[in-house]
């Protein structure tokens, strides 16, 4: 399946991309789509804890709806990885 | 003769005056505006004038109030925010001046939540006055909104925000703003009340700390029906903090976006 991943801010800063199409096997979720993403260890360590699970502050939106790190994907989909940032 | 009296048609009599018009309409009024300029003296009164009586200390009637707030406001708009209800969760810096733009506005209703009390260091940018300190959130701003605009209808919760109270709290609002202080509060809130309520216009903010430049703050559309403001990246942290004039640019900005959703249905 191809998925389109489209990233914010600093995700997008260390990405190096603005958003960018990946192909993975059909029903990956979210969280294999991404952690199989090499964009280097800056990336991965905003977007993961040490234990691998994706950090708690990480918004991800598939198909414009907030969805979770377990969503199984299906070709087409697009997913928005967003981290909001403290303050108000 | 046609003028205009506290901001309504008025026919005034050929010849009137404008301490006659007083007399006869507001005998009480001791500021007697005249097109503009506060008046000492009578005046002879000319068609199309504009006269506003006002008696100090004196709170205007709901008719009253709207009519000198609807004379402000593009036509049409007023209407629209008058029949509106927000929602507002977080009364920090960002929530606090973002409930006084709409009440300025006329906003029908306003559904305001925070469990936190006024503190000494909230005043660098929240608004709240010293007096307020240790005042529950909620009854302090809603002191100072009943002052500025006594008619707009306000629903208190003096709660802290989760998963499940949520959306029975804000279920029934036109446009939700998130304007918490944490990221995982904001993220809470976009996982949640975004999901059950889909349909509903969801205003977040994101970075908006320090002093740095004003013009990176601005508005980016994410997934179907969530809008954020802010620069997306200054978080607010030790030797970065929360000021004033930035805080209040993005609070205006997400004021600003949820007139343009009520008013016109999208932002952009």
């Amino acid at each position: 399946m191809t998925v389109t991943l489209t990233y914010f801010a600093q995700i997008r800063r260390k990405a190096g991309v603005e958003s960018e199409t990946v192909t993975a096997t059909d029903g990956t979720t979210v969280h294999g789509v991404l952690a199989a993403i090499q964009h280097g260890a800056e990336f991965g360590e905003l977007l993961f804890e040490k234990t691998g699970a994706l950090r708690p502050v990480i918004l991800l939106v598939v198909n414009g709806l907030p969805s979770t790190p377990e969503r199984m994907l299906r070709d087409g989909d697009s997913v928005q990885v967003f981290s909001p940032v403290a303050g108000g | 003769m046609n003028i205009r009296l506290n901001e309504r048609p008025y026919d005034a009599s050929p010849g009137a005056t404008l301490f006659a018009l007083r007399d006869a309409v507001k005998p009480d009024a001791d500021v007697v505006i005249l097109n503009g300029a506060a008046m000492r003296g009578d005046a002879s009164l000319a068609d199309g004038d504009e006269v506003c009586l006002i008696r100090r200390g004196e709170t205007p009637s709901a008719d009253e109030l709207e009519a000198l707030m609807a004379a402000r406001h593009t036509p049409g708009v007023h209407a629209r925010v008058k029949g509106a209800a927000v929602g507002i969760a977080g009364l920090g810096g960002l929530g606090s001046a973002i409930a006084i733009a709409l009440a300025r506005m006329g906003i029908g209703k306003l559904i305001l939540a925070d469990f936190d009390v006024v503190e000494p260091s909230n005043l660098n940018r929240q608004q709240y006055f010293v007096d307020q300190l240790g005042l529950l959130k909620t009854d302090a701003l809603a002191a100072n909104l009943r002052r500025i605009n006594p008619y707009v209808a306000l629903e208190l919760h003096a709660v802290r925000l989760t998963p499940d109270n949520l959306t029975p709290i804000f279920g029934s609002v036109n446009v939700m703003v998130e304007a918490f202080d944490r990221a995982d509060q904001k993220v809470m809130i976009l996982q949640t009340f975004a999901v059950n309520r889909p349909d509903i216009p969801l205003v977040a903010a994101s970075g908006l700390a320090g002093f740095g430049s004003e013009t990176t703050i601005g508005v980016t559309s994410i997934g179907r029906n969530i809008h954020v403001v802010g620069d997306l990246e200054t978080a607010a942290r030790p030797g970065w903090g929360l000021m004033a004039p930035r805080v209040g640019i993005a609070a205006h900005m997400q004021a600003n976006v949820v007139l343009r959703l009520l008013v016109e249905g999208r932002t952009t």
